[in-house]
């Protein structure tokens, strides 16, 4: 059975690179003693994908991985489903039920590490393209603006030059590639961009939250924007200087949350 | 729990900023309200080396076990953040509580090897801790060392307020339970110093003083303030089944060197190679009962969700209950995916199918330690090894199904001649013919695969070699190419491969290994003009200390290559390691004159003297016997065993 695990990665952590954290949360999988199941071949390894990486010192609180457990699937088992679990030389009928999804949630977590929470667990498809990763079409965004770089302006001209920036019916950036450099329209890849105020670590900051594209096909990294935005109004620092960024959430094509593509168990 | 000593600025540019936050798993957090006596243990290597290293993790758990002491890690920042630390007056900090290192009351530094000093310094440097322990005052951390290195101390002395000479599982609580009481009751650094100094292990380099003769050896090494012992004795943990164990070790967020359980199934060695520190100052032979690392296995993996398990020791194929352990670990844990892995172990039927049933033959290859190329020089070293058992060894391998050998061997060591190198390439292709003979075409898996290292001998304190001269820098090349050279005359040269260590880097472990106080000032020039990280490849300059070596009017020659006399008093002749002097002699001019090997520990006791220890392989199936023996002897005294 295919679990989705929703979890946060906040405070410290955040600064273990992505590779580090997959490894690290593998460990926690193995620590909680809940059943992974592992790759056949010469070389065993839990099946284990997550949604989408992170950059390093960047929080989520609404992240996804995709795990397979030895646990008998309560739902109707499509053909091709069926014939993956054959492969993977699992017997329906011999596994064990799953825990309940509350469960699992709280034994995932007590084992993950300091800063990293579990939040949910539902059962997904077995299938190629019911996979987390190749689901991720959009993703939500807290982007908390430094002190100083909020000072620059008040809040009203930056509520201001947000509605302007949204208004605008291109955004042309300058992209580089690890090959050349090429100029990409943005504006299509935004499907927001507002002002909050919000408290963080006990004192206000000034919060933009973005939605834009995410994953393999399109891909927008939220501080783009936030560079945009701080040339459009001229600033002589960019708002994304000692920015703290946050995933709150993955979306699929119709806007919705990974998590909503499964059933809780 | 959230503090962190560094800025989301600084995180941001530094390459691996998670080396810097601690917080992983099982790392142990207390409230410094509540704690007596902060300790900050130090390897002085960059994290993934330092967070391998099962002494710290030993030392982790023995001391936050006790409620009054929180004990933290430090470890070297890399360059990137060094410079960053330096340029901003950052101080360096400790990873559990991100406080500075010089709020602490102790800072401890493990010496695993000689060319971590510049680190050291480093250390100190960073934390705001006057180099020189004289210079200290009551706001600095008592820096005391500790580990290999700390067997010969004099070169670093200088920059330590004490040596803790031994295992840390015998005295380290005694000693901070000293300072804390003298601490509340309002002692001075000088008056702590002095009672540490009493307390059997505790080196404090201030209280003793070198005195030289013209020739620039030593004349005299005393304690020069009342009370203070003119031996200092290693410590030895007898029981190490009663010792403190990390059954819930940190778990790194980045890939250290060792990414896996370790399991230390002993501590010491009956081998007695006669280039072999350790197997010297680790005597005598002490085992872990299979119940007691059967439960640690369980619960380490329990408590760290590592896949793979590795059996610590220096030879682990002399371990009693092998088989035992290793059958249990392969039918507990093999069908819940944990790995295996098994440290270099003597090639016989059982050893390879432990391996056969954990490794994949495909990938893996077998080493083997001839150490030298002859069985003339392989008996000059005591190295147990015959042609025929290594020989013997690969026809087994490679008739189970292994294709791939590895060779390590050492260059310069005493009576060592062309035909001692040369051999070395003899003994790679006779492992070529044994593949060719053994196994028939048709079952071959592509063809045989040697791979041949060598390292030059760096002559360490407390070992028979402590005698042995060594070369000028540029003959060390030209002993690698004379092996080079004799290997491309093989007729299956292209089947072998040949890699040596660089040998700058050997010339300056020879001098920190022996040397004496008057190297100190080598060192803190070296640091000064941007020597660190000089045991690493990238980072080593010998230029900067060959600049040193200038600037202080260092004989390196002296240290390294001077024929030292049979009586010399060695500067590191004050500490008593258990193994006597004259056992070192014994050897050593049975190794280089008559000629001949000596038995391991098990096959007959050769009387070293760490049998006044009063445990270990010394007792081994005499235990009656023994405890007659003890009665009579005076414990302590390493010099009467010499008479049985």
């Amino acid at each position: 059975m295919r679990v989705r695990i929703r979890f946060s990665k906040t405070g410290p952590i955040r600064y273990v690179g992505h590779l580090d954290f997959m490894r690290t949360f593998q460990k926690a999988v193995k620590k909680s003693g809940l059943a992974a199941v592992y790759s056949a071949g010469f070389n065993p390894h839990m099946l284990i994908s997550f949604a989408a990486p992170l950059g390093v010192g960047e929080e989520t609180t609404g992240d996804y991985a995709d795990v397979d457990f030895a646990y008998r699937d309560p739902a109707e088992l499509t053909e091709h489903e069926a014939y993956r679990l054959t492969h993977m030389e699992l017997d329906q009928d011999t596994l064990p039920n799953p825990p309940y999804s509350e469960e699992m949630t709280a034994i995932l977590s007590a084992a993950m590490p300091p800063g990293v929470t579990v939040n949910d667990t539902v059962r997904v498809g077995l299938t190629k393209d019911s996979k987390a990763m190749a689901l991720v079409r959009n993703a939500s965004w807290e982007l908390i603006l430094s002190d100083e770089a909020a000072a620059q302006l008040p809040a009203e001209e930056l509520q201001n030059g947000l509605e302007a920036f949204m208004a605008r019916e291109s955004i042309i950036v300058r992209k580089k590639t690890k090959k050349s450099e090429k100029d990409v329209d943005i504006r299509p890849l935004i499907g927001k961009l507002a002002l909050k105020e919000a408290e963080e670590d006990g004192s206000r900051k000034l919060v933009v939250c973005i939605t834009c594209a995410t994953g393999s096909m399109e891909n927008l990294k939220p501080v783009v924007i936030l560079q945009a935005v701080s040339e459009q109004l001229e600033l002589a620092h960019s708002l994304a200087e000692g920015v703290l960024i946050r995933r709150t959430e993955i979306y699929d094509e119709e806007m919705r949350p990974l998590s909503a593509l499964g059933t809780r168990i | 729990m959230n503090k962190l000593a560094l800025s989301d600025e600084i995180l941001g540019q530094v390459e691996k900023p998670a080396r810097y936050i601690g917080r992983e798993v099982n790392a142990v957090y207390k409230d410094p309200e509540k704690i007596r006596v902060r300790f900050a243990m130090c390897f002085p290597d960059v994290y993934e080396i330092g967070m391998s290293h099962l002494g710290i993790q030993i030392i982790y758990e023995q001391l936050n076990r006790k409620d009054d002491i929180w004990c933290e890690r430090v470890y070297s920042p890399w360059p990137d953040l060094a410079d960053i630390l330096k340029e901003k007056k950052i101080p360096l900090f400790a990873l559990e509580s991100q406080d500075p290192i010089r709020e602490f009351d102790f800072l401890g530094i493990t010496l695993q090897y000689e060319l971590c000093y510049t680190n050291v310094l480093q250390v100190l440097d960073l934390s705001g801790i006057p180099m020189h322990a004289c210079d200290r005052t009551e706001e600095d951390p008592i820096v005391v060392g500790g580990g290999p290195c700390s067997y010969n101390p004099e070169p670093i002395a200088d920059f330590f307020d004490m040596f803790y000479i031994g295992e840390s599982e015998t005295v380290m609580t005694d000693l901070t339970d000293l300072y804390a009481e003298m601490k509340e009751n309002g002692a001075s650094r000088r008056e702590f110093l002095k009672a540490a100094a009493q307390i059997p292990g505790i080196y404090v380099p201030q209280f003793y003083r070198p005195s030289y003769h013209e020739d620039g050896t030593l004349a005299s090494f005393e304690p020069v303030e009342e009370g203070v012992p003119a031996t200092v004795r290693r410590q030895i943990c007898m029981d190490l089944d009663k010792a403190p164990y990390p059954e819930h070790p940190i778990t790194p967020y980045i890939r250290p060197v060792q990414d896996r359980v370790v399991l230390e199934i002993q501590r010491g060695c009956i081998r007695g190679c006669r280039f072999c520190q350790a197997g010297i100052v680790y005597r005598p032979l002490r085992e872990r009962s299979p119940e007691t690392l059967k439960r640690y296995a369980e619960s380490m993996l329990k408590s760290t969700g590592y896949e793979e398990i590795s059996l610590s020791s220096l030879s682990s194929s002399d371990y009693r209950y092998l088989q035992d352990l290793l059958t249990h670990l392969i039918d507990t844990y093999q069908k819940e995916h944990v790995n295996i892995s098994l440290p270099s172990l003597r090639i016989d039927n059982f050893s390879l199918d432990v391996m056969n049933k954990v490794q994949d033959i495909r990938k893996s290859s077998l080493t083997f330690a001839p150490e030298a190329g002859t069985q003339r020089l392989r008996d000059v070293i005591n190295k147990g090894l015959s042609e025929e058992e290594i020989l013997g060894g690969a026809k087994l391998a490679f008739q189970g199904g292994w294709n791939k050998v590895k060779l390590y061997f050492m260059l310069g060591l005493p009576t060592e001649t062309d035909d001692d190198r040369r051999g070395i390439a003899h003994l790679a292709q006779k492992i070529c013919e044994t593949y060719f003979d053994e196994v028939p075409k048709e079952k071959r898996n592509g063809s045989v695969d040697v791979t041949v290292s060598t390292s030059f001998l760096v002559p360490k304190p407390f070992t028979p070699f402590q005698w042995a001269t060594m070369s000028e820098p540029s003959q060390y090349i030209d002993y690698a190419h004379t092996v080079r050279d004799e290997v491309r005359q093989m007729l299956n040269q292209k089947r072998i491969h040949y890699k040596w260590h660089e040998a700058d880097g050997t010339e300056l472990e020879g001098l920190l290994a022996r040397g004496d106080r008057k190297v100190a000032e080598v060192i803190e020039y070296a640091y000064r003009h941007g020597a660190i990280f000089d045991s690493w490849t990238d980072y080593f300059h010998y230029d900067i200390w060959k600049e040193a070596y200038e600037a202080c009017g260092m004989d390196v020659g002296f240290y390294t290559r001077r024929e030292r006399p049979l009586d010399e008093l060695f500067p590191w002749d004050f500490i008593d390691v258990a193994v006597s002097k004259d056992f070192l002699r014994r050897e050593w001019i049975k190794a280089v004159g008559e000629g001949g090997i000596t038995a391991n520990c098990r096959a007959r006791c050769s009387a070293c003297g760490a049998r006044a220890a009063g445990g270990g392989v010394c007792f081994e199936n005499r235990d009656l016997e023994n405890a007659a023996y003890v009665g009579k002897q005076s414990l302590g005294d390493a010099s009467t065993a010499q008479e049985v």
